[in-house]
């Protein structure tokens, strides 16, 4: 069903909306929320509640794309559950967000800057890249695939999955030193 | 703090660069096709172009490409062998209210084709392999998997290969190597009992295979999450903690049953080998082993769970030395159960 008449059927209240966005979309949500919170249980748990804040939410808001709206749900969903729960699932392993701390934080000393200017910022630089580096940093740093996964959905190797995401780290941070970020 | 600062700042990134990374489609195989083809094609006509200038030429140049042989462009690939398809049964994905994310074209392959059978066992997938096949796989047979896209109802259907993870039991789980993809994925099986313990230490090798995931204990309070929740910091010592009392119990049979939480419980996640399993441990005695969808509980002992418990924080109270390292749990949070009043109600929803 197309995004426009699953919308119309939450500004209808018919349930059957939940239902259309679960089978468009509820694998997606799914895997948002695993790669955040590492934990089948919670996951299940933000899917749902993914589903009952778009009831909630819709209307009054018609979103458009509808996909970055469900998935920015999910993901604030998740993120949320994850710090109300102080989970710091992983000892060993780097997630992929610490991959981007490491490279934006590592040692300069930064502007105070809003969260929010930031992300303006860094959607900017986003913008100005080529469209495979830019689908490689969201679903990474965004959705938190893995690089393997990355490479199943996009066709490139892991190889160049890898070497993109690094020279997209490099060229952010001097983006963001340019912009004088750093002090 | 810089990464929740991180994390809330990519929320700025606009729905327009989202959607499109959301739904990018990778480029079809008859696309690298006809690029090797276009390919071999200029490359030919620069070959006769060089040496129909090497004919016409007044002045012969010396042929630095004599006897040199071209690689024929194969583009055929070989043709699959099906053996031992009586033992497949075929299975169709995404039947149980699981969509797929975007169309079918756009969804990963395991996703695609979920589900698996062999010998009578079904399987469904739960994690990717990391180890080299040398290792730990041995080729059991050529099957066909299928999947339904639901959106269209289509269904379609893939080659693949089935191996045995040699240091896992095949009532447990298989490998899934797919034609048009160089990964092994794990497919598990969500209705594996083990006889005993004493099984299922020897069907999963546990004692090889077994090594700490997410590395962290945590209390709960039967619906409320305890604000304690801490990194571990020695996981292996959790685990070592767990295969030992295992040991001690290895005659113990499984329940298919749901974990029944009492008032305090214990959980953390491991991995065997790459296949993530929650473990949880209640007051009661009740131990359970959850692996993607599939759990069953040990019914142990009161002292059994104490004695981990008292591992697992320590001797002092206030400081869960033995397994949480040097991270100190304030008293007021520490192993006692606390009741954590539900947030407000928030949406989450993305900011403008």
């Amino acid at each position: 069903m197309e995004d426009r008449n699953i919308i119309s059927l939450f500004f209808e209240r018919d349930e059957q909306a939940i239902s259309e966005t679960q089978l468009k979309y509820g694998k997606l949500i799914l895997k948002i929320s695993q790669n955040i919170l590492l934990n089948s249980e919670d996951s299940f748990e933000c899917v749902n509640d993914t589903y009952l804040a778009l009831w909630n939410t819709i209307p009054p808001n018609r979103p458009d794309p509808f996909i970055s709206f469900v998935c920015k749900i999910a993901r604030n969903l998740s993120l949320k559950k994850k710090r109300d729960k102080n989970a710091m699932k992983r000892n060993a392993c780097i997630l992929p967000i610490e991959e981007l701390e490491n490279a934006l934080f590592s040692g300069d000393v930064y502007e105070s800057y809003s969260e929010k200017e930031l992300g303006k910022k860094i959607d900017n630089f986003l913008s100005n890249i080529s469209k495979e580096d830019r689908v490689v940093f969201i679903r990474r740093y965004w959705l938190g695939e893995e690089i393997s996964e990355i490479s199943d959905e996009t066709g490139l190797s892991a190889n160049s999955v890898y070497k993109r995401l690094s020279k997209t780290r490099h060229k952010l941070r001097l983006h963001l030193e340019e912009e004088g970020f750093y002090l | 703090m810089k990464k929740e600062f991180l994390e809330n700042a990519l929320n700025e990134i606009s729905d327009e660069h989202l959607a499109e990374a959301l739904s990018f489609k990778k480029r079809s195989a008859s696309f690298y096709f006809k690029l090797t083809l276009s390919g071999a094609a200029c490359f030919l006509i620069v070959a006769i172009a060089a040496i129909a200038s090497k004919s016409f030429s007044s002045n012969p140049v010396k042929a630095t490409t004599e006897n040199q042989t071209y690689p024929a462009v194969n583009a055929v690939t070989e043709n699959f062998s099906v053996t031992q398809q009586t033992e497949i049964a075929i299975e169709t994905s995404n039947d149980i209210g699981c969509p797929t994310a975007a169309d079918w074209e756009n969804t990963s392959l395991f996703n695609k084709f979920s589900k698996a059978a062999y010998q009578g066992n079904e399987y469904i997938y739960c994690s990717r392999l990391m180890y080299s096949e040398s290792e730990i796989l041995k080729s059991l047979c050529a099957c066909e998997l299928e999947g339904k896209d639901i959106s269209t109802g289509k269904i379609y259907k893939t080659k693949a290969e089935l191996f045995k993870i040699i240091s896992l039991n095949l009532s447990f789980a298989v490998a899934v190597k797919f034609e048009e993809s160089h990964n092994y994925y794990i497919y598990s099986n969500p209705e594996y009992l083990p006889e005993s313990i004493d099984s299922l230490l020897s069907d999963l090798s546990l004692k090889n295979n077994v090594s700490s995931s997410n590395g962290i204990v945590y209390h709960e309070k039967t619906d409320n999450v305890l604000a304690t929740m801490t990194r571990l910091e020695k996981g292996e010592e959790a685990v070592s903690l767990l295969l030992s009392l295992l040991e001690t119990n290895k005659n113990l049979k499984p329940q298919k049953k749901a974990f029944e939480p009492s008032e305090e419980n214990i959980s953390f996640n491991i991995n065997i080998l790459n296949i993530p399993a929650n473990i949880k441990f209640s007051k009661s005695g009740l131990l359970a082993f959850d692996f993607s969808g599939n759990s069953f509980v040990f019914e142990l002992t009161e002292e059994d769970f104490s004695f981990f418990l008292s591992s697992v924080k320590g001797e002092d109270s206030t400081e869960a030395t033995t397994l949480y390292g040097a991270i100190t749990i304030p008293e007021s949070e520490s192993i006692e159960a606390k009741s954590v009043t539900s947030p407000a109600y928030n949406p989450g929803l993305p900011t403008e």
